[in-house]
């Protein structure tokens, strides 16, 4: 008799991993749940002409 | 010591796309106004031009249909038009929607320009308010000190990440509403288009309907020219 076989967490399920880490899963891989670094939005996409206002 | 570089705020450091939106609106009001002056003209000078010319009732019916075509036609746009200016509901679902797989497409060549460096797609930029309840979830049913420890710091990273995510969120919701409304501009643009159309073919058919009648063997013959004989006798 085998093991059954293991159901697929849910995405963003949660797990304290062996070496004590908080993980998620992220549908395809269980992920460390860390800090983001945000080193902010580039220039980004134009929006308005700002030279062309004939409203 | 020196103290950390504060984060650039996104919805500070970069115009808001909410910003076209008036220039979207004037032009969809430049359409307006453009379908609500032919349907003046159709509707003040349109009878006014038929009093008199229409030389019976099927003329008079045709010349009705004629003006009702080309009055539906002004209507249609208006009303394709007006759609703009409603304020669409926008949520990040809707960028599912298939009148905005040009914006998918762009997210798609440039994920940094719309996520910077904290998400790649939109369940990168949503799923900690999700991370932070499971991690409530599991603080209250966790009884062994170390484990609690391991969520406890956890649910602060969330907090820190749901500062960070969420103004890039309001950001992409911008666009999304912006490109909403930008779809149904093109498409009211599209349909004012085949509405000038129907006002061309409502407009043929009254005014051929209140042509003068031509005369009646072809056109009339010009009379001949009395001439004077200057022969002397």
């Amino acid at each position: 008799m085998g093991n059954p076989p293991e159901q697929t967490p849910a995405v963003n399920a949660l797990r304290i991993s062996e070496t004590g880490e908080v993980e998620f899963y992220d549908g395809s891989a269980w992920q460390p749940y860390l800090e983001l670094s945000d080193d902010g939005p580039g220039p980004g996409p134009v929006v308005k002409d700002e030279g062309h206002d004939d409203r | 010591m020196t103290s950390p570089p504060s984060r650039p705020d996104v919805e500070q450091t970069l115009p808001s796309p909410l910003d076209s939106i008036p220039d979207l609106r004037a032009a969809a009001k430049w359409i307006l106004a453009s379908a609500g002056a032919v349907g003046a003209a159709l509707l003040g000078g349109g009878p006014l031009v038929a009093i008199g010319k229409v030389p019976d009732a099927g003329h008079a019916a045709l010349a009705g249909l004629g003006l009702l075509v080309a009055l539906c036609g002004v209507g249609w746009a208006i009303w394709r038009t007006s759609d703009v200016l409603i304020p669409p509901i926008t949520t990040l679902a809707t960028l599912d929607e298939p009148e905005l797989r040009p914006l998918r497409e762009l997210i798609a060549r440039s994920p940094e320009a719309f996520y910077g460096s904290v998400a790649r797609d939109v369940a990168g930029l949503t799923r900690h308010r999700q991370i932070a309840a499971g991690l409530r979830a599991k603080l209250a049913e966790e009884g062994d000190p170390a484990r609690r420890r391991a969520w406890e710091s956890a649910l602060e990273r969330t907090r820190a990440n749901i500062a960070i995510t969420d103004a890039y969120q309001r950001r992409l919701l911008d666009f999304i509403h912006v490109w909403q409304i930008h779809a149904k501009l093109r498409r009211a643009r599209a349909h004012t288009l085949l509405a000038g159309v129907v006002v061309a073919v409502g407009a043929t058919v009254f005014m051929l309907a209140t042509a003068e009648p031509a005369h009646p063997g072809g056109p009339a013959t010009p009379a001949a020219t009395p001439s004077v004989s200057t022969a002397a006798t």
